[in-house]
């Protein structure tokens, strides 16, 4: 159970990028991290429709990591014959997904995980969770692990390690970020911010900052040629606004 | 994810009290915030430490609520540097300004599984508030520890974490039970 609104992790979840270079330096500083400038220079986001939304990702890992930052002996356990054109197109590009929200309350992260720098190599590891409202300043988060089916014990055993370590209660990200979700309702509630203060969406807006559509982009939805924008974000809250003018 | 409960024979006074005034030391420098001198003097260097979930089942004779596959917390010594590491940077912000934290440890009963090894079972009870309020979090737990003598000191091998509760009822486990 968390002290923030439960929109505030679905809205981090589906594009904000920019938060872990300040947020999440400590995760960089003690190794558990890449440096976190190199991870914003490889994520872009793909808008998709009814206030959906992904970050996807460069290869951020050296060689023989490969298809979504799995190691060789993991990605040839994959039957990929079910995946469309489409599909294909994204993984043979070396893209991959980090986070993405489903509207309203649903989102996923996969990433690599270090839980000890000098014990092993990152396992990549994804999530499923839940952000449940218990009311306006309260949340309780549901956290769902995935294994994969063809993978051996012992990679999803250090996949599962690393995601708890990351995203979970004691999760050395999530921590973090609670402090920023929790923080939002407080200041927003001061009189000093009823008063003066507006919430800024508007990055990567036209003349904002060098925020494009990819002209390679596979499809579906729209994609960015940097993550250092805010469009997941607003459609995000635009198909929130409808629902609530709609009700 | 329960420990050998069986026969918890009587130990030496000796024993009980080293072990007590291990587990008072414990939470005197982790209620100081003193992380470093935690890791460097209380921990083992092949800890396991885990915190596993609790499930809300039907009363079953030999069926424990706690999971064995599934963790708020599994940690080992290098992923505890890790920890204690992150915390004393200048950009841990969930433990900055940090927890104002009691450890009170009771109900301490030892068994001594070898000479300079025991196990210690207590139960904790955490108050924490953080920032300026006046509220706070209370986490309940049982402690299966695993107490080690290493050149003449005990340190912590082994610790499982029973919680009392099923769901969190405070928002990271940035701090250490």
């Amino acid at each position: 159970v968390a002290p923030a609104n439960w929109k505030s992790g679905a809205e981090n979840f589906i594009g904000d990028a920019y938060h872990i270079t300040t947020l999440h330096r400590s995760a960089e500083e003690v190794g558990a991290a890449p440096p976190m400038d190199l991870l914003l220079d490889s994520e872009f986001h793909v808008t998709l429709d009814n206030g959906h939304g992904v970050i996807v990702n460069l290869p951020q890992l050296p060689p023989p990591f490969g298809m979504m930052g799995y190691p060789p002996d993991i990605i040839e356990t994959f039957d990929l014959s079910a995946l469309d054109d489409g599909q294909r197109a994204f993984l043979d590009a070396g893209l991959g997904l980090v986070v993405g929200t489903v509207f309203p309350n649903l989102s996923f992260i996969h990433a690599p995980a270090v839980t000890d720098p000098e014990a092993g190599p990152p396992a990549a590891f994804t999530a499923l969770r839940q952000w449940q409202p218990h009311g306006p300043g309260e949340m309780e988060i549901w956290n769902w692990p995935l294994a994969l089916n063809s993978a051996p014990d012992a990679f999803n055993q250090a996949a599962y390690e690393g995601g708890i370590f990351t995203f979970s209660a004691s999760g050395i990200f999530e921590q973090d970020d609670m402090v920023a979700w929790s923080g939002g309702p407080r200041a927003g509630r001061s009189a000093f911010a009823r008063r003066d203060m507006k919430l800024n969406f508007q990055l990567g807006m036209d003349g904002m900052s060098d925020y494009e559509n990819r002209p390679d982009w596979m499809g579906p939805g729209e994609a960015s040629t940097t993550v250092l924008g805010e469009r997941n974000q607003r459609r995000y809250w635009e198909r929130w606004r409808d629902a609530m003018v709609a009700s | 994810m329960t420990m050998e409960t069986s026969g918890l024979e009587r130990c030496s006074a000796e024993l009980e009290r080293a072990c007590a005034q291990f587990l008072y030391r414990e939470a005197e420098l982790l209620d100081e915030t003193r992380y470093q001198e935690w890791f460097d003097t209380c921990l083992s260097a092949d800890l396991q430490y885990l915190i596993p979930t609790r499930t809300t089942r039907e009363r079953a004779p030999d069926v424990s609520e706690f999971s064995d596959v599934s963790f708020h917390m599994k940690d080992t010594y290098g992923t505890m540097r890790v920890r204690v590491n992150r915390l004393l940077t200048e950009h841990a912000w969930a433990e900055d300004p940090a927890s104002r934290t009691r450890r009170l440890v009771t109900n301490i009963r030892v068994r001594e599984v070898t000479a300079g090894e025991a196990e210690v079972r207590s139960y904790l009870m955490l108050y924490r508030s953080q920032w300026d309020t006046v509220d706070h979090d209370l986490i309940v737990a049982e402690r299966q520890d695993v107490l080690r003598q290493e050149s003449g000191q005990w340190r912590l091998a082994r610790r499982v974490v029973l919680l009392a509760h099923t769901i969190v009822g405070t928002s990271n486990f940035g701090i250490f039970l």
